[in-house]
């Protein structure tokens, strides 16, 4: 989470000014902290699990998706985890 | 080699997302062999389509002698190993794992097993009597488990080769579920024509289907088995041609397998999808033990899938060293199976067994010496691969004379598809002794017609085929011994079968007095095979071809270590080189 600290200011035409703080927060995107694909090369019709450690600056629920064109990715009961047979 | 590029994409709470570049490479398959559709396979044995054994390390409990070893594997989470202790153990009850968990045992210095589970009330060399007949270890559900009555009707012809099946309705079945896919090839099957006898037409005749011959002839036979009560030994009545498949998903009446379908079953011989009651166990291991006294076989699987034996020394059994019955994918490796209790014919005395369907199994790299028959198959093995084992001294205990069958997929009727690759054996054959095999692949095993542990050989060929062994194929072997005398290349097709044979082809060893089965020859696909004969290579009825290194692995075995691999090579200058197993078992004290 990032937060942009500002001031306002109003002035009017005797010079007679106001202020007030604000501040701005940047919800932070998710961060992948890897992707672990077991095993990585092997033969046709081996089974791949796709493994995702990731994590939320802001600390808050994540969610998790693979899409692989030309494979069927399955979901296993680990939401960071999925499974795949090229 | 093949890149599938894809993307990761990890979203919070907010909408946000990150993504990153997944990347998923595929081996190129196994270029395979320029022969017909129908004897090939899409061979993804035991545990191999998952990228091995497991390699577990959490130990949930050691256990020492003396200890409970049922009370540990009840107890243990799935995914966890029961360790034993070194030292020995008597097992005189059998164990039951029933869940996927390992068993395993301890090694000494050079990785032979210093855990020895004992019957001490079973088998016992040279008795075929045992006191108490159980064996040392069962993988399944239970002892007996049972298949459902509750059997679907294909309402298409399940094609070889495809993956998908329909059937009239799908009620009890789900994904992940293992099953029975066979057909009746019995209940129109018909007598027909045997070869001539003594060189004259006979009016004898054996009961066959178009693919299934059943010991069973007109005028019976001595050897004939008994019907109908032989149709239920070994598979659903009626059923022998059958193959347990994996579920891998239902779409209305359409189920779609994991592995593709090794033989087509037809609607017009009723074939049937069939469930079995209780569910397979999946994942399931045998580990570093010495094993004694089994007397009901030494280890089973009972409908399991997934499930191996590895690094096991396995000796004086009755029954079955290793038994796979009703199951899918097991892997027995890396093991010792010898010296069974009774090496005689009957069923006492086999080193390993196939039963009721079994498929995709993985026999390879093990050493397997001294029983009666070294193998069978018994209506069942399709998608099996027997690889890279040191084969040798099948023998019966009261004509040891007498070459017994060394690799095969045969025995009971119905068996097909397996493959053969880079053993060391005596000889292949497809023995006929209770109905035909077909569809076998033979390829770069050294098969020397010689046993090492008994002078005389009655017998003697390095490839057999019996009556019935249709559509096989042997390609790129060895045969024959270097320097061996007495010889001869092929056997001439009539009834003259005495000597010693690199190709021995057609005969049935109940009828010496009768020609070579014509189908047999002629559905032989033959080349590419150096024999110590005419010391040539030989392109018999095969297309001039280079040879693939294997038909289903993609690059050397870890347990080649520097070994050249492929280890035969007909073709080359260097025939033979070293076959892991075989040098184990000569390192051996």
């Amino acid at each position: 989470m990032t937060v942009w600290q500002g001031t306002g200011t109003a002035t009017n035409q005797s010079g007679q000014s106001a202020t007030v703080n604000f501040s701005i927060t940047v919800n932070d995107a998710p961060i992948i902290d890897s992707v672990v694909v077991n095993p990585q090369s092997a033969n046709p019709g081996v089974q791949r699990t796709i493994t995702i450690t990731a994590h939320d600056p802001q600390g808050g629920a994540l969610t998790y998706a693979v899409s692989i064109p030309g494979l069927v990715v399955q979901a296993t009961g680990q939401p960071n985890v999925f499974t795949v047979t090229p | 080699m093949t890149d599938f590029v894809g993307t990761v994409t990890v979203t919070d709470s907010g909408g946000l997302a990150a993504t990153q570049p997944v990347t998923i490479t595929v081996a190129s398959a196994p270029s395979g062999l320029n022969i017909p559709a129908d004897r090939k396979f899409a061979w993804a044995p035991g545990l191999n389509s998952m990228g091995g054994i497991p390699s577990r390390t959490t130990i949930f409990i050691t256990v020492n002698p003396g200890g409970n070893i049922q009370a540990a594997i009840d107890a243990c989470p799935v995914g966890q190993v029961v360790k034993l202790a070194a030292g020995t153990f008597t097992v005189n009850n059998y164990l039951l794992i029933k869940k996927g968990i390992t068993l395993r045992g301890t090694v000494d210095a050079n990785g032979r097993p210093t855990t020895i589970l004992q019957k001490t009330n079973g088998a016992v060399p040279g008795s075929y009597q045992p006191v108490d007949a159980q064996p040392i270890i069962i993988v399944g559900p239970n002892r007996w488990p049972s298949i459902s009555t509750q059997s679907k009707n294909l309402t298409a012809n399940a094609v070889a080769g495809t993956k998908t099946i329909t059937v009239a309705n799908t009620t009890g079945l789900a994904a992940g579920q293992c099953v029975l896919l066979d057909e009746d090839d019995y209940t129109g099957a018909t007598f027909i024509g045997l070869p001539n006898r003594n060189g004259s037409p006979t009016t004898a005749k054996i009961f066959a289907s178009d693919r299934v011959v059943f010991m069973r002839h007109s005028p019976s036979d001595p050897g004939d088995d008994p019907f109908p009560d032989s149709l239920t030994w070994f598979s659903r009545a009626n059923r022998p041609l059958c193959e347990v498949k994996e579920i891998a998903s239902i779409s209305g009446n359409t189920v779609t397998f994991t592995s593709p379908i090794a033989i087509t079953y037809t609607v017009a011989k009723t074939a049937q999808l069939t469930p079995y009651v209780e569910a397979h166990v999946k994942l399931a291991g045998v580990e570093d033990l010495r094993l004694t006294g089994g007397s009901d076989g030494q280890v089973r699987f009972e409908q399991a899938a997934y499930s191996w034996v590895k690094n096991v020394d396995n000796t004086v059994w009755l029954g079955e060293g290793v038994a796979i019955n009703d199951s899918f994918r097991i892997e027995v490796r890396d093991s010792y199976i010898h010296d069974g209790a009774w090496s005689a014919p009957g069923g006492g005395g086999y080193a390993l067994s196939l039963s009721s369907g079994s498929a995709e199994a993985l026999i390879e790299n093990n050493i397997i010496r001294y029983a009666n028959k070294m193998m069978v198959g018994r209506s069942s093995g399709a998608g099996t691969v027997v690889a890279y084992n040191y084969v040798d001294n099948g023998f019966i205990n009261y004509d040891t004379t007498w070459q017994e069958v060394g690799i095969n997929g045969s025995h009971m009727v119905g068996s097909h598809h397996w493959l053969f690759e880079g053993n060391e054996a005596f000889n292949y054959d497809s023995d006929n002794t209770h109905g035909n095999a077909i569809y076998m692949t033979v390829f770069r095993n050294n098969l020397t017609g010689d046993r090492t542990g008994f002078p005389q050989e009655g017998n003697a060929r390095a490839f057999g085929l019996m009556f019935g062994s249709w559509w096989h194929t042997a390609i790129g072997n060895v045969m024959g011994k270097q320097g061996a005398t007495g010889w001869t290349y092929v056997t001439p097709g009539t009834n003259q079968w005495s000597g010693n044979y690199i190709w021995k082809l057609g005969y049935d060893p109940q009828h010496w007095e009768q020609a070579a089965d014509p189908k047999a020859v002629s559905t032989l696909l033959w080349g590419g095979n150096y024999d110590f004969v005419t010391n040539t290579v030989r392109w018999e009825n095969v297309t001039i071809q280079s040879l693939p290194d294997s038909l289903y692995l993609t690059s050397k075995p870890a347990f080649f270590g520097s070994n050249a691999w492929p280890w035969v090579d007909p073709l080359g200058t260097t025939k033979l080189r070293t076959l892991p197993a075989k040098a184990r078992f000569l390192a051996m004290p």
